[in-house]
């Protein structure tokens, strides 16, 4: 935890989180690392629909699941916890109180959501005049598809992003976790912050509408035109390159160990060459330039499997690396634990939570920037479900403690979740038959 | 600084230079762009960024000034041409950086140092300045120097490893994402030190490293590790019929595992009654059940046109995705309801529509207020403009090729 007196950029900036799922919990998980004091309002009445995903510690779910969850005790971090029912009257009332104490309010729900409520921006700009306000849903709040339901997946699809991911030669695919989510959450972090800046100078807030969907195709942008400006609809190349060969991953000594290799020059191309010992069938002469290389990229990149197959996978990478090479080990979740370079920029940080949560030490995926004038970190674990409802309610927004007391009996606010009790733990060996997980590894509590 | 007006973008006033090439520094700074600072990009006198070198180009033909790459990634900016390897061509940057705010970079983290503009020398022309640099392992630890590009980065990011199937090798996502994503990520700490900045009147460093950008996307891999022990794999092609990529008759959809009681609702989505089984209804009959369920659901799905599936199915409020190519992209209703491609001219390129505003807000924002620049089409203005340099000096650098 940083010391109070460390000043961090946000220092000051109170920010509300009312959002799910990772996109918009992430981003302002972010502000909370960047010093911003950020409220999260959960409900108690409904589960997180990532409750169920897990994982748990030590995959039991136990008595509260939804404060054991890895993935949104790694977006919640920094948060303090508000559980509120803000369906009903009190609920609203208390949500509409702490806008008027906020500066900022980020939401992921459907459009028609908080206008029902008369939380939407105009309603709740009455209350607070320089409000900066953030809607994130999957299609954005304007056009025809602005009421539909969007998940991550079907907006990678959606996006472009599955079209053009997946092997060259086969479907197009889901790849990676959420993705869409990754790229609106970072867009909804730079959004608030620019926001925050024109504040600091106009006085005025504003509303940002971010679709996720328009964000995953900005990523996608000269793909798009090639479309506009020569009718050329891109295919997918896998781990190619247009102008690079080799470029691929190549499987390395042991299980599941891959290697990548890029061969950007051919210099390059020499370099790897003497590495490999200068076998025959990499001196034919065509291979000293690209366009034989490109030409006969399959060949070289079965010969050059036959070459790594032999080796492992880091000593190899660092030994191409020093011969300068572009290389790199195809790292799993146990490697990047292990991995002495985020490591040393302490990366993944070790955050400690409260005895009474059962959770211990974990380390946390931190933050992909340093700053050489604040000394940036999780300021705090994930809260546990209401864990500060009284404290926002009395100490910020002047609710008496009987008046707590009321809202709590009347269900308005809680600190639990009828429906999550008694989940299951996740089906490890169903998931390890069906190769979702490799081998387990008892040590895990080290790193 | 002047109180900008409401209709100005956020970033009104702020001046920032793009060191940036190819991708992740261009990007970052056009991220600024469109938000109303004003950039400057610093070319190479000659080539350029390389990114002018990248295809696919406006019409086909490989041209500086046609590289699709390039005019995305560099709109809303002003160009400089600036040899940075003489003596001439540092003390005009650090001329430029005595007035900027910001200035961005992506070179390897030896190069800037090795130019002599490291954080202290720039600091020291500007101490308000915010030095952004962006690289592929961040400044610090044993990988700084490991050469590296997208597929490198994705590999060592973690990503690649629970990306394609279990019988076949790891997969990168679809072309640049790297670059963007480091771009993208670059902006976030740029704000946050030019606010911090308000409160102790000084800049500093930015440090950014895009493979960590990527590794940040493992929501469930890192704490699989950490609370179980457990190392997500690549997952074997069975069991596939929800949430993955499904053949329609005309392309593919993504279908979503419908919530418990949807089951019916779901099957006459599909228009098929033979999925209407209440084996397949319950999460555990799916998995049991996962091969005929995986060959029933892709015969009905088969059958579908997929945007007429994808609209019928969200009008149902079912959760469904299509697969959009680039060019559904291209004619997407509503990326043009949103008004999210913007048409202009340019005198080599020629009339083009370009992708837009990452967000849309209520008061200010994106607007493309200039076409992409020609390579130093505007260097004799801002030498002349905002540094005085006399007719005859830039004559003389032009002579020498420090611009």
């Amino acid at each position: 935890m940083s010391a109070p007196s460390e000043k961090l950029p946000l220092s000051g900036l109170r920010v509300i989180d009312a959002s799910h799922v990772f996109a918009i919990p992430y981003a302002t998980g972010l502000l909370a690392d960047l010093g911003a004091e950020v409220i999260k309002i959960q409900a108690h009445t409904r589960v997180d629909v990532m409750v169920g995903h897990g994982p748990f510690p030590e995959n039991l779910p136990g008595e509260r699941p939804w404060d054991r969850v890895g993935s949104l005790n790694t977006v919640n971090r920094g948060k303090l916890g508000l559980a509120l029912d803000f369906t009903l009257p009190e609920g609203i009332e208390v949500f509409r109180r702490l806008v008027r104490v906020s500066d900022v309010l980020a939401e992921s729900f459907t459009p028609r959501v908080l206008k029902k409520l008369r939380l939407d921006y105009a309603s709740l700009v009455e209350l607070k005049p320089d409000l900066i306000m953030l809607s994130n849903t999957g299609y954005g709040h304007t056009g025809p598809w602005r009421e539909w339901g969007s998940v991550a997946t079907s907006l990678e699809a959606t996006s472009g992003m599955c079209w053009l991911s997946g092997y060259e030669d086969g479907p197009p695919s889901k790849i990676g976790q959420s993705y869409t989510d990754f790229l609106a959450c970072w867009t909804a972090v730079y959004a608030i912050l620019a926001s925050v800046y024109r504040r600091r100078r106009t006085g005025r807030g504003q509303w940002i509408d971010l679709a996720m969907y328009q964000a995953g195709a900005a990523t996608l942008g000269p793909i798009i035109m090639d479309y506009f400006a020569n009718a050329r609809v891109a295919a997918r190349i896998g781990n190619r390159h247009e102008a690079m060969a080799p470029h691929n991953v190549y499987r390395c000594a042991g299980e599941d160990r891959w290697i990548a290799i890029a061969i950007d020059s051919d210099a390059a191309w020499q370099a790897l060459r003497r590495a490999m010992g200068e076998p025959a069938w990499a001196r034919a002469s065509r291979y000293d330039g690209l366009a034989g290389r490109l030409e006969d990229r399959e060949a070289l990149d079965r010969q050059l499997c036959s070459w790594t197959a032999g080796h492992d996978a880091e000593p190899l990478a660092a030994r191409l690396q020093a011969e300068g090479i572009m290389a790199g080990v195809v790292e799993n979740g146990r490697d990047l634990l292990h991995d002495e370079q985020l490591h040393e920029r302490n990366f993944l940080e070790r955050v400690t939570h409260p005895p009474e949560s059962g959770i211990g030490a974990r380390r946390y995926i931190g933050r992909p920037w340093q700053l050489s004038a604040a000394r940036l970190a999780i300021t705090r674990p994930a809260p546990q479900l209401g864990e500060h409802n009284r404290e926002v309610l009395t100490g910020l927004l002047g609710y008496s403690s009987p008046e707590v007391d009321e809202l709590e009996k009347k269900g308005v606010i809680g600190t639990g979740i009828a429906a999550a009790k008694n989940l299951p733990p996740l089906a490890l060996e169903a998931m390890r038959r069906n190769q979702r997980i490799g081998r387990p590894d008892p040590d895990y509590r080290e790193v | 600084m002047p109180p900008a007006s409401a209709a100005e973008g956020p970033l009104a006033g702020l001046k920032v230079l793009d060191l940036g090439h190819q991708i992740a520094g261009p990007y970052c700074a056009r991220l600024l762009a469109d938000q109303g600072a004003e950039v400057i990009k610093i070319e190479r006198p000659g080539t350029g960024d390389v990114s002018r070198a990248m295809g696919p180009y406006a019409g086909g033909e490989p041209h500086p000034e046609k590289s699709l790459h390039f005019l995305y990634l560099n709109y809303n900016k002003r160009s400089l041409t600036l040899d940075l390897k003489q003596a001439a061509g540092r003390k005009i940057l650090l001329e430029l950086a005595r007035g900027a705010d910001v200035l961005v970079e992506n070179f390897e983290p030896r190069v800037m140092p090795a130019l002599g503009l490291d954080y202290a020398a720039l600091a020291e022309a500007n101490p308000r300045l915010v030095l952004t640099s962006i690289s592929n392992f961040g400044r610090t630890g044993p990988r700084r120097d490991w050469r590296a590009n997208d597929l490198i980065d994705y590999a060592v990011s973690g990503v690649m490893s629970i990306s394609g199937t279990a019988d076949r090798e790891p997969v990168k996502h679809g072309y640049h994402q790297a670059g963007y994503v480091g771009g993208l990520a670059g902006v976030i700490p740029t704000m946050a030190a030019l606010l911090m900045r308000d409160a102790t009147g000084r800049g500093q460093h930015v440090d950014v490293a895009i493979a960590e950008a990527l590794t940040s996307t493992l929501l469930l891999t890192v704490p699989y590790y950490t609370y179980m022990g457990e190392t997500q794999t690549r997952r074997a092609p069975v069991g596939d019929a929800f949430g993955n990529c499904t053949r329609a008759r005309d392309g593919w959809v993504v279908a979503h595992s419908p919530r418990s009681g949807e089951w019916n609702d779901f099957c006459d989505l599909v228009e098929a009654p033979s999925l209407a089984d209440p084996k397949f209804a319950t999460a555990r009959g799916k998995i049991v059940h996962a091969k005929e369920l995986d060959e029933l659901l892709g015969a009905a799905l088969a059958r579908q046109d997929r945007f007429a599936l994808f609209e019928r199915a969200n009008q149902k409020k079912i959760l469904f995705g299509v697969v959009q190519t680039p060019q559904d992209l291209a004619k997407c209703p509503q990326l043009a309801a949103r008004g999210y491609f913007h048409e202009i001219d340019h005198p080599v390129a020629g009339r083009l529509r370009y992708p837009g505003q990452t967000f849309d807000a209520s008061e200010s924002g994106f607007a493309i207020s200039r076409r992409p620049p020609l390579l130093g089409e505007q260097t004799d203005e801002i030498l002349s403009g905002e540094l005085g340099y006399a007719r005859g000096e830039i004559e003389r650098l032009r002579a020498e090729r420090v611009i």
